[in-house]
């Protein structure tokens, strides 16, 4: 279960911003997993802990008001004034900027290697939905990195 | 000549006979000044201001089986996901053949594949072993309760109690009329102190964040003379630390001699009186009483703070226990309870 920690810890960190908040979503993750162990297989175990993960996080930010909107991320667009080293810096702060939805299923697709399906589990979209936001998260990063490129 | 705006608009809307169409123009050919404000009244519509367009027709048309602008980024995306069929990623590089400033645009588009990196590592993973279960959320909130009744006790024990008198020697620098406690040296004269009182505490007010550090110190015998410096703002991180596990606060390394002050740059002030403005640039001691329910209200305060570090960490709320001093004695002269949206200031009694 240990392998999964860093993976759960990432998804949430990039998320939450706040590194004491995505370890106590990671361990009350972790609470949950064992209390639950009975009904958990191997196979699911590291969806059913995204899942959980992913709700904890969800109820945290209703409770903080943190609510982004949707338009947010284009104000994002023409407010750049930092500088880069790589792209990886670049594409770290472009998805810092999507709206929180947009980032959850981007990461659950790179770097979990998530199907449309299973993102749609874990954020309880359709796949559809998960294929909309994908669609908007690519778009947005393109149009960032390609902004940035622009101006270098 | 008063009522010529109204043929203007007449005109402009098909409204004038012929005759009347005539004598109009004769009318602006005698006043040519008003040429300009007769063809202002050219009809404007609605329409012709707001221009609403919906830009995605052609997406609305029956999709061909080949690539267009309006399907590009849709099928750009495909192609990053890995979905796109073989023969679409075909067509996709006829296109951007036929179409070279596309190829920059789906290029963007293979660079916003998120790679893992391993720079995040959640490093206490002993703490998500079956069993190291972290308190739940309902004993917090009870410890919550138990911080307003910890620093209600504070204040009930606050009163009750009969002050007595046990002196603290504190070394004061006098600048400019302000006390400035951290920027000189702290001189312990036991000869000072009350016989029962071998306990000396020097207090000294950090400025930068707020804390009160007790610094160790050592039983001494009537007459014996300590001399400790009080650390300056920038040694103050090097030489004290907070002991983790619990809330004592304790020097790290010792503190290094200085030199006794000579008794006659030293003016001594008693039982709280304000430091002698008149003595600038002096270093002074001032001895003043220590309450007794001071040292009480220390555990208790510290139980307090302990317990709302507890609550913030666990429910993520802010929940602080802050101490307020006043700038001329650096006494504590409140307690206020930080919970993020709400405050509660508890005063101390003088």
């Amino acid at each position: 279960m240990d392998m999964y920690a860093d993976n759960l810890y990432r998804f949430i960190l990039k998320s939450v911003k706040d590194t004491d908040k995505a370890k106590d979503i990671v361990q009350d993750t972790y609470e949950k997993l064992w209390l639950k162990v009975s009904d958990v297989t191997s196979t699911n175990a590291k969806s059913y802990m995204f899942t959980t993960a992913y709700r904890t996080m969800i109820d945290q930010f209703r409770r903080d008001g943190k609510q982004e909107r949707m338009e947010d991320s284009h104000l994002y667009l023409h407010s750049h004034n930092k500088s880069y080293s790589d792209l990886k810096e670049i594409l770290n702060d472009a998805v810092s900027k999507l709206p929180e939805i947009q980032r959850s299923v981007i990461m659950l697709r790179d770097y979990e290697g998530y199907d449309y399906d299973a993102i749609g589990e874990i954020t309880g979209l359709n796949e559809s939905q998960v294929k909309v936001y994908i669609f908007r998260a690519r778009k947005f990063l393109k149009n960032y990195i390609g902004s940035i490129e622009a101006v270098i | 000549m008063h009522n010529y705006e109204a043929y203007f608009l007449d005109y402009h809307e098909g409204n004038l006979s012929l005759d009347l169409i005539k004598e109009l123009m004769e009318f602006l050919s005698r006043h040519p000044e008003l040429r300009e404000e007769f063809e202002s009244f050219e009809p404007v519509t609605l329409q012709d201001v707001e221009e609403v367009t919906y830009e995605g027709k052609d997406a609305l048309k029956k999709q061909s089986a080949g690539v267009n602008p309006a399907n590009f980024d849709e099928l750009a995306v495909e192609y990053v996901e890995g979905i796109l069929s073989v023969d679409k990623q075909e067509t996709l590089k006829v296109f951007i053949a036929q179409n070279p400033h596309y190829k920059k645009e789906l290029e963007l588009y293979t660079k916003t594949k998120l790679v893992p990196g391993n720079a995040i590592v959640f490093e206490d993973k002993a703490s998500l072993k079956k069993g190291t279960k972290k308190p739940v959320t309902w004993y917090y909130w009870s410890a919550a309760a138990s911080v307003a009744i910890i620093v209600g006790a504070y204040f009930v024990f606050n009163r009750s109690e009969v002050p007595a008198v046990k002196p603290i020697v504190q070394h004061i620098l006098v600048k400019d009329g302000n006390t400035v406690a951290d920027q000189t040296v702290k001189t312990i004269d036991t000869a000072t102190t009350s016989k029962n009182a071998l306990t000396v505490l020097p207090i000294h007010k950090v400025t930068d964040n707020q804390t009160i550090v007790s610094v160790d110190h050592n039983k001494q015998s009537k007459n014996e003379k300590t001399i400790l410096p009080i650390p300056t703002k920038d040694s103050i991180q090097t030489v004290i630390k907070e002991t983790p596990g619990n809330n004592k606060i304790e020097p790290v390394k010792k503190f290094p001699p200085v030199p006794a002050l000579p008794e006659d740059s030293v003016r001594v002030a008693q039982n709280n009186h304000a430091p002698d403005t008149s003595c600038v640039g002096q270093p002074l001691i001032i001895v003043r009483d220590i309450q007794p329910e001071e040292k009480k209200s220390k555990f208790l305060v510290g139980l307090a703070t302990l317990t709302c570090k507890g609550l913030h960490k666990v429910t993520g709320q802010h929940v602080e226990l802050e101490k307020q001093y006043d700038s001329d004695t650096t006494n504590i002269v409140a307690y206020q309870l930080d919970l993020g949206n709400k405050k509660f200031a508890f005063p101390v009694k003088e």
